[in-house]
């Protein structure tokens, strides 16, 4: 079996990767332990949210499939801090969690390119630092050109609940236990993470009567461009909150929890806490916010956001009771943490493809990060530059004042990352100018070199990408006191009675939701420009290192003006550009100025 | 080359040129050890050689006797530059040191540009940038106010200060980027006026500075000093009697100052430089208009105008937006109706005169700014200036809910690189060449 790009693992980070290797010609096998897994949601019913909203926004522009997937089967459609400004503003869905596993199953298995092979793989075959094959649990041998290694948490996957541990990836599916030793074998380090789950209730056990309900917008706002008239059925969620009573419980139950216990080694996220997490935290805040959040339209099960537990069954079953509606809930599974095997992610470049081995890339879980969107992400980037590899092309780099998305990975491939990563709006610097609505417009001449999307939705993105330039322009050149007046808080092209007279001048070839939605980017592309001219001019200073290359093979142990840290963390790091230098934790300003001088030379010599 | 190569070893001779019996070379860089062996003819060990000085002879490469110094070596980070440093203390004043640095050169040291050892020193993180300005200023201070004030920026006092205006404003700043991490459920906006009372608070401290960065000002440049009046009201002779020296002319027919003289005084540590002026009047005679022309440019210059009045002369009027101190002259003769009369010719009131000019001059500010070791600069001030001019911005557009959190972190962000850049938290490679090209060579 022979293929040009092997995907090991179908999660979110494997399905993106798979399809844009796909898209781009190559011939795709998609090695994973369940074709019924593939898409699954372990955790969070739930795409999108703070920072991750924008993830998926600029997936969908650039060509990937969550966007599409969670419109298709979302059952809640919000968008989250209208009032704190556009630029912290995300959308965010429920998902019917069983029909979007079956969207993503259906799109892989629907695709010609792909193949799916059901199957653990337990080694992967290296030669002269070129990426060969993997080796399958059942003895087959898979070859090809590259290989995208988007296994999750899956690696030496541990589970507790209480003092119970088992061996998985997560419930109900087996860990893979042999391919930690193999990517160890070849030279990589490993480091444990940990994550967890809350419980699940059986949604005709909870008193919905004594808690408020929480709708979805009206009307809902979809994640994809491609999206047309949409009107999903929508239902509520649920808001209650812990008490005393459960801090009561939990406190005096501490010691069966493995992770205070000292039996959890790995690192946990530390925003995305566990509620003992909480408990030991913050003493003195004895009620948290639970969000129950029903798992499907027909699914018996409801997700407790805000009570990822690993306590015991028996103190799971006493605290969740201490919730007001939950005083009868029945826990249908309960909550446990894992504890998984992941790459310290200086080991790629920002290309996500491994210093150690060519042709082996790497994205979600297993570098470290936490979350669908994060993951998704990563594996678009890496599914598309598997294939400029093969094909000799330049790589698909976002930059930071490009995308959440060049943040993610510059971030991924300068920190030293010590808990699973999150993306926050606050890791972007050029937050203003990457915002949710704007998506298109950033993105969309990148979008049409890659090629990801046919050329019918292409040029349906070419039209709502530039169309709020045109509306700008028209409205300076014709009503130029009104692009004034939409300076001001709460003044819109609607307000101010310009919606129709700009339609019937521009003719926008575009779904009336699209032509709403450029309006509204327009206001907030006149709303801060100011800003943002400003903020540009402050970053530009800092910017000009991200321009400054530095030669690839340098050997930065030899280099003894360097301080001794610096040496370690940029032999091992091999950052790509000054900039990326500057970011490096134990970088210091005089180890830059000693950069700066080799790129200088370099340059001299390359003149010469 | 890029003065940013620390790849480098560099010396240089660390005294003024042409001064005392004594001259000190200095060594910084990779290579000083290796250097002063060579020099030495003997070998010098890192680990047990530092921070103890010896009497060696130097040769050359030659191997011919250059001198017989005595050799500092301060090796490893706890020197000045925060690298290795070998200094040598080299008798017989300036051509003993010269050889001594072409010898390090010719055994691999490079001469050092100006400031290029403090520039080390800063780029090493041995010194803020705030510090190493002070450098300057210690190297150029003419008073010993003005070296006390240095002294006080370079144990960090500037940092200090600044610091503590960075500080609450950082922890706003993520206070708000920590909020926008939530939902609006959980953790609404900040109120807007608590917000705008933290930047208040910062605010007012920045005033603060920027009054202090006023006398910081007087201290290293000193306070010009205007004398203007009607042609023979006695400026010249009061110039004189401040000085207490005949300097200017003085004549009784009216019209001989033409130019403008200065000279310096210090007053209870502060330097005064005093101008004396052409007398203001309507005239004909071409020289005397181009001194009266001059009279004006500097008054409007002027940190204070004496405005002279004699019993004797027409009064006349200046217009000035500086501090103005009217001083009746020619007491002796006939008294002029003002709080202080002076006569240049029996000597009197020139004390209370000159009490005056420091109560003015804000002498007092000096003693606290020297308390807080305080020695702010034109830069500093500018960039206190435009971060209070960010701010107060800020605060409107918050007050005027203008703004989500979302800008206002932002603006918040920026504001705080500009501060950031008084210290050199935040610095660019044209901020370091700005301030490092007022070094002199060997510092
Ligand atoms: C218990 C739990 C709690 C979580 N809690 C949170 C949370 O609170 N917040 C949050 O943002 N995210 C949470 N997540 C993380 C979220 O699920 C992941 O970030 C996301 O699914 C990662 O996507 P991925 O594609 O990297 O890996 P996964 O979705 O884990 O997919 C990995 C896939 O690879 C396959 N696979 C693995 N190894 C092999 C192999 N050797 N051979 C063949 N196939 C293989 C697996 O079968 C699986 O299909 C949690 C996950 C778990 C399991
Ligand atoms: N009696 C007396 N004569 C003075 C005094 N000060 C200046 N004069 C005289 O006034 C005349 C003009 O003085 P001068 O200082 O040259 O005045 P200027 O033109 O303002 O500079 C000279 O003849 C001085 O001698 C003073 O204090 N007492
Ligand atoms: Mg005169």
């Amino acid at each position: 079996m022979s293929y040009d790009v092997v995907v090991i693992g179908g999660g979110h980070a494997g399905v993106e990767a798979a399809m844009a290797s796909s898209r781009l010609g190559a011939s795709v096998a998609l090695v994973t332990h369940a074709i019924s897994g593939i898409g699954k949601m372990p955790c969070n019913p739930a795409i999108g949210g703070l920072g991750k909203g924008q993830l998926v926004r600029e997936i969908d522009v650039l060509g990937g499939w969550m966007g599409r997937a969670i419109d298709a089967t979302g059952i809640q459609f919000r968008i989250l801090n209208k009032r704190k400004g556009p630029a912290v503003q995300s959308p965010r869905a429920q998902a019917d969690k069983d029909k979007y596993q079956k969207y993503m199953e259906d799109l892989i298995t629907s695709t010609s390119g792909i193949t799916v092979i059901e199957a653990d793989v337990v080694e992967l075959t290296v030669e002269k630092s070129q990426f060969k094959a993997v080796v399958l649990d059942n003895g087959d041998i898979v070859t090809s050109s590259a290989a995208i290694l988007c296994s999750g948490t899956f690696l030496g996957g541990l589970m507790h609940t209480g003092a119970v541990k088992s061996d998985g990836g997560r419930e109900g599916a087996p860990a893979s236990l042999s391919l930690s030793g193999s990517l160890k074998d070849i030279g990589f380090e490993l480091f444990r993470l940990k994550t967890g789950t809350p419980p699940r209730l059986l949604a005709t056990s909870i008193d919905y009567d004594k808690i408020e309900a929480q709708p979805g917008d009206q009307p809902p706002q979809p994640f994809s461009f491609l999206t047309g008239d949409f009107n999903p059925k929508q239902i509520d969620c649920y808001i209650t909150r812990s008490n005393d009573q459960t801090q009561e419980i939990i406190s005096s139950n501490i010691e069966t929890s493995p992770l205070f216990s000292g039996i959890i080694n790995g690192q946990g996220p530390r925003y995305c806490p566990s509620i003992e997490d909480k408990v030991v935290r913050f003493p003195d805040r004895s009620s948290h916010n639970v969000f129950l959040e029903p798992e499907g339209i027909d699914s018996e099960e409801v997700y407790v956001n805000g009570l990822s537990t690993s306590l015991s069954s028996e103190v799971q079953q006493k605290f969740i009771r201490s919730v007001p509606g939950l005083e009868d809930a029945q826990i249908s599974r309960y909550g446990y943490a894992v504890e998984y095997d992941s790459i310290p992610s200086w080991q790629v470049a920002d290309n996500l493809e491994t210093n150690l081995v060519s042709g082996l890339f790497c994205a979600g879980q297993i570098l470290g990060t936490s979350g669908y969107e994060e993951a998704a992400a990563q594996g678009l980037v890496a599914g598309v530059n598997a294939v400029k590899k093969l094909n000799n092309e330049a790589p698909l780099i976002l930059k930071r004042d490009e995308a959440y998305i060049g943040v993610l990975i510059d971030d991924l491939v300068t920190k030293e990352i010590s808990e699973p990563y999150r993306m926050f709006t606050s890791r972007a610097e050029h937050r203003l100018s990457l915002r949710c609505d704007n998506a298109e417009t950033r993105l969309y001449s990148i979008a049409n070199d890659l090629q990801l999307h046919n050329s019918e939705d292409l040029a349906l993105l070419n039209e709502r990408a530039e169309l709020p330039g045109k509306i700008i322009n028209y409205i300076e050149k014709n009503n130029y006191s009104d692009s004034v007046m939409l300076k001001q808080p709460n003044v819109t092209i609607e307000s101010l009675g310009l919606a129709e007279e700009i339609k019937m001048a521009i003719e926008p070839k575009l779904h009336p939701r699209s032509i709403i939605d450029s309006f509204y980017q327009a206001e907030n592309d006149i709303k801060y420009r100011g800003y943002i001219d400003r903020q540009r001019r402050q970053l530009v200073k800092q910017q000009h290192l991200d321009f400054l290359e530095l030669p690839e093979n340098l050997n930065y142990m030899t280099l003894e003006a360097l301080s001794f840290e610096a040496r370690e963390k940029l032999q091992k790091v091999k950052p790509a550009t000054l900039g990326q230098a500057s970011r490096l934790d134990g970088v210091r300003q005089s180890d830059l100025a000693v950069l700066s001088v080799i790129i200088s030379r370099a340059k001299k010599a390359d003149l010469e | 080359m890029s003065s940013f190569d620390t790849n480098d070893t560099i010396v240089a001779v660390a005294t003024p040129a042409g001064v005392g019996g004594i001259a000190v070379v200095r060594v910084s860089g990779l290579r000083a050890l290796e250097i002063v062996s060579r020099l030495t003819g003997v070998e010098w060990k890192r680990e047990t050689e530092s921070h103890k000085a010896k009497l060696q002879k130097l040769y050359s490469e030659s191997e011919a006797i250059i001198d017989e110094a005595l050799v500092l070596p301060m090796l490893g980070t706890s020197s000045y530059t925060g690298e290795d440093t070998i200094e040598f203390f080299c008798h017989g004043g300036n051509v003993v040191a010269e050889n001594v640095v072409s010898a390090c050169v010719s055994f691999g040291a490079r001469p050092a540009t100006a400031g290029e050892f403090t520039r080390r020193a800063f780029l090493n993180g041995k010194l803020s940038l705030d510090q190493s300005e002070a450098v300057v200023d210690l190297i150029h201070a003419e008073t010993s106010l003005a070296a006390s004030a240095a002294l006080g920026q370079l144990r960090g006092g500037t940092k200090k200060e600044i610091l503590q205006i960075e500080q609450p404003l950082l922890s706003l700043l993520s206070e708000l980027e920590g909020g926008l991490e939530f939902l609006e459920e959980e953790h609404p906006e900040m109120p807007r006026n608590q917000l705008a009372e933290k930047i208040s608070a910062a605010l007012k401290k920045i005033n603060d500075l920027l009054l202090l960065a006023e006398t910081g000002k007087s201290v290293r440049d000193g306070v010009n000093v205007v004398l203007v009046g009607a042609p023979n009201c006695g400026k010249s002779s009061l110039f004189n009697a401040l000085l207490s020296d005949d300097r200017a002319i003085v004549d009784s027919s009216a019209g001989t100052t033409r130019d403008v003289i200065s000279e310096a005084i210090i007053i209870d540590g502060l330097k005064f430089i005093l101008h004396d002026t052409a007398g203001v009047r309507a005239t004909n005679e071409g020289v005397e208009q181009k001194g009266i022309k001059r009279t004006h440019k500097t008054v409007a210059d002027a940190d204070i105008v004496l405005l002279l009045k004699s019993q004797d002369t027409e009064p006349v009027e200046v217009n000035t937006s500086s501090p103005t101190i009217v001083v009746g002259t020619k007491n002796d003769i006939a008294s002029v109706e003002c709080e202080i009369k002076t006569s240049s010719l029996e000597k009197s009131g020139i004390k209370k005169l000159k009490s005056e000019m420091l109560l003015v001059a804000r002498r007092d500010d000096v003693e606290k700014m020297l308390r807080m070791g305080l020695f702010l600069n034109e830069r500093h001030r500018h960039k206190l200036q435009s971060s209070q001019a960010s701010l107060s911005d800020l605060k409107t557009q918050i007050l005027d809910n203008k703004i989500g959190d979302d800008i206002v972190a932002t603006l918040l962000a920026s504001t705080l690189t500009e501060l950031g850049e008084i210290s050199g938290r935040v610095y660019t490679e044209t901020l370091l060449e700005d301030v490092f090209s007022k070094f002199c060579v060997g510092k």
